[in-house]
């Protein structure tokens, strides 16, 4: 195959790591795909970035997949080594790559203080409503009433918001698209990568394997065509009642505002530290 | 680089396909068909209908999970 | 100045820049002047949301090239396990400083007790190796946060500083050396790409692949190759892991751990402490020597790797081996192993568990092995 014939987004792809392992019709390629897109078309210098991932698939969406520094860490916890990384070099773009359960559950209090602090770490949360890597247990995510492998007579609890729960954090950038919405997300993730502050970008995915076939959609392109149907635009939701919303999936960019970003801070600490006695 | 009169020519990767379908149903121009032939990973690979209706919208490009098809050239690129 | 507070500065001297915590007595002040001194050194003081996550961000600092410390206590130290699975795996340099405290759980949050010894060799899952080190004075506790430092940059690794309530809250005198005048060692950065390529498992330790360098590193706790590259189902890649970060360490149990020898050429009876009972012990080796007991002190400075050749050549001579600890015998069964045939040992813990072992109650059980 000549050099012309290579995919355009094949210099961010680590040699060896195609085909990835995500399962036929994973929305986790798509995701993939769109970060990559969103790199390339901002044109950020790939030695500035650090994808740090948690434990599950989404955590393979970086690793090993995208040729750039990574890491892969332990269950739940990426953002809070995130926190580190962009402390530790302020000028490294660093984007997390985790899923419902490793950010919501295990993962849930560095979420939620990473949004209060506004660190400057972006972070991608595929919401595939499964524990998808494990074998399809029932996550925090997962809709009342849905038999998973741990609740086969029927899941009780209320399932998270998670877009909600970061806004209630303080999170300064937060949306939620699904894989259906390509283009949208691509924006999104442009506008989380460009700013200074923290950002969440929730991306509804289809696990057609594990969360799918349990609700009767077991093929990825049903799955996508029903983010589709039941995709509601913010503006739109807004006028909506509870009971028109129900098991649909708001969709758009919830919060975007400007607030001071850690690393700046300490920056600015920094100067200021030797003048104050203490 | 774009050129406006050049055809687009939709480029597939069998050997990264898994064969999920999205490209040929998201094709608006529904010039994507699941091929007859099984790749060598053992999956039916899409196949180009009617090249000639290609409007490189790139919606195959963009929704493929595996990076597995793509159009060089036509009317709309994204910038390099 | 306290032991704590001599930390703090001992690591801001060995060059940390980044220090995460989480509040947790007896820890505290070791925060409390880290949150003072590094932001003038132009260094990060943050607080996390838990033990987890300043463990976890120390690690993600550390990628960046910078030295950076956390501590806590035997809660928080349970907390951070597998985060320092993490760092062992990815060969990534880091301190811990666990001011042990009386437990198990809660316990007494500001009593002295020598139990997290097993644990800082085996806190965290798996198969591994770890460095740990036994401060017994404010002095200590600079020089030793120091020497951590040096070991986590020099073989790729977490390293536990083992402190005690005791030890840390103690006030003496600390010697703080000239500016400049400190060896202090740093990680190795690769040097190309092609060097980068190759970041983990090396035997002589591998150029750490630092993010930002455009290095593409790729750092996971899955198992892998010297590459860095998953190796998810080959049993052979773990093997060569586990067998590597041994290889890593243990040859270098001598440089790595050391001891201390006090009256010990011509004694019959020694006493082996560590950490504060050391001091109780050296109170008493003293006062028997007055009482014509040849008695002396080894004091393994070094917990992990055990330096098992040092304590056996230095016991060589001894007839009775007395190992005085808090806990109920957590370095004794290491101890025990080496102590040659003719000897006798025996395992000494305080009167009560959780408080610093008495001088007399000590000096009793020596006279009596003495007679």
């Amino acid at each position: 195959m000549s050099a012309q014939m290579a995919h355009p987004l094949s210099n961010y792809i680590r040699k060896g790591a195609q085909p990835h392992t995500h399962c036929s019709g994973c929305g986790n390629g798509i995701i993939a795909q769109s970060f990559l897109r969103t790199l390339h078309e901002i044109g950020i210098d790939r030695k500035k970035i650090v994808c740090v991932a948690g434990i599950g698939c989404s955590g393979w969406i970086p690793s090993p997949f995208f040729d750039v520094d990574t890491l892969h860490v332990t269950h739940g916890r990426p953002i809070a080594f995130a926190t580190g990384v962009k402390l530790g070099k302020p000028d490294l773009e660093v984007v997390v790559f985790t899923g419902d359960g490793d950010a919501s559950a295990i993962g849930g209090n560095h979420l939620i203080h990473a949004a209060r602090r506004n660190i400057g770490v972006k972070v991608i949360c595929v919401n595939n409503m499964i524990y998808g890597m494990t074998g399809g247990e029932v996550a925090p995510t997962t809709p009342r009433g849905i038999r998973t492998t741990t609740t086969p007579f029927g899941n009780l609890e209320r399932p998270f918001d998670l877009s909600k729960l970061v806004i209630a954090a303080g999170g300064t950038y937060v949306a939620r698209w699904t894989t259906y919405h390509v283009a949208r997300l691509v924006a999104s993730m442009k506008k989380a990568l460009v700013r200074k502050g923290f950002a969440f970008v929730e991306v509804l995915s289809q696990c057609p394997v594990h969360y799918g076939r349990r609700i009767g959609i077991s093929n990825p392109v049903e799955m996508m065509r029903w983010f589709q149907k039941q995709s509601v635009p913010v503006e739109r939701a807004r006028e909506m009642s509870e009971q028109e919303l129900a098991g649909k999936f708001v969709v758009g960019e919830f919060v975007n505002i400007d607030a001071p970003e850690l690393s700046q801070l300490y920056a600015e600490l920094f100067e200021t530290a030797n003048r104050e006695s203490n | 680089m774009t050129s406006a009169i050049e055809t687009p020519k939709i480029v597939i990767v069998e050997d990264l396909c898994k064969g999920c379908g999205i490209c040929i149903e998201f094709c608006p121009a529904k010039i994507l068909k699941v091929g007859s032939r099984m790749t060598k990973k053992g999956v039916f690979a899409p196949e180009v209908i009617d090249p000639s209706k290609c409007t490189a919208c790139r919606i195959c490009q963009y929704y493929c999970p595996d990076l597995a098809i793509f159009v060089v050239g036509g009317s709309k690129v994204s910038r390099s | 100045m306290q032991g704590n507070e001599a930390c703090a500065l001992g690591a801001v001297a060995a060059g940390c820049r980044f220090f995460a915590f989480y509040p947790i007595t007896p820890a505290g002040e070791i925060a409390e002047k880290m949150a003072r001194v590094l932001p003038k050194a132009r260094g990060v003081y943050i607080q996390m949301e838990d033990e987890i996550a300043a463990i976890g961000s120390i690690i993600g600092a550390s990628w960046t090239g910078l030295k950076a410390m956390t501590a806590t206590s035997g809660p928080g130290f349970s907390l951070m396990q597998e985060n320092i699975g993490y760092a062992v795996m990815t060969e990534a340099p880091c301190v811990i400083v666990d001011v042990q405290r009386a437990g198990p759980s809660t316990g007494i949050v500001s009593a002295p007790m020598q139990g997290d010894v097993v644990q800082a060799r085996h806190g965290s899952h798996g198969e591994y190796d770890i460095i740990a080190l036994a401060p017994s004075s404010a002095q200590e506790m600079f020089d030793i946060t120091i020497r951590a430092f040096n070991l986590a940059e020099e073989y790729r690794t977490p390293v536990i500083v083992l402190a005690d309530e005791t030890v840390a809250h103690m006030r003496e005198e600390v010697v703080i050396p000239e500016e400049g005048s400190l060896t202090i060692i740093n990680r190795k950065i690769p040097s190309s790409t092609e060097e980068a390529s190759r970041g983990f498992l090396s035997p002589s330790v591998a150029p750490m692949p630092i993010f930002g360098m455009g290095f593409a590193a790729h750092v996971t706790g899955s198992s892998h190759d010297e590459y860095g590259k998953r190796q998810a189902s080959a049993p052979e890649a773990i093997d060569k892991i586990v067998r590597t970060i041994n290889e890593k360490i243990r040859p270098h149990t001598k440089e790595i751990s050391t001891i201390e020898k006090v009256m010990l050429d011509d004694a019959d009876i020694v006493v082996v402490a560590y950490g504060s009972c050391a001091r109780t012990a050296e109170h008493v080796v003293k006062e028997a020597r007055d009482r014509g007991v040849r008695v002396g002190l080894l004091r393994p400075i070094g917990l992990w790797p055990f330096p098992a050749e040092a304590m056996q050549e230095a016991l060589k001579r001894a007839r009775r081996v007395i190992v005085l600890e808090n806990n109920l015998g957590q370095l004794f069964p290491e101890v025990e192993r080496i102590v040659p045939e003719s000897a006798e040992t025996m395992f000494l813990p305080p009167q009560t568990l959780g408080t610093l072992p008495r001088p007399d109650y000590v000096l009793g059980h020596v006279m009596t092995e003495a007679s």
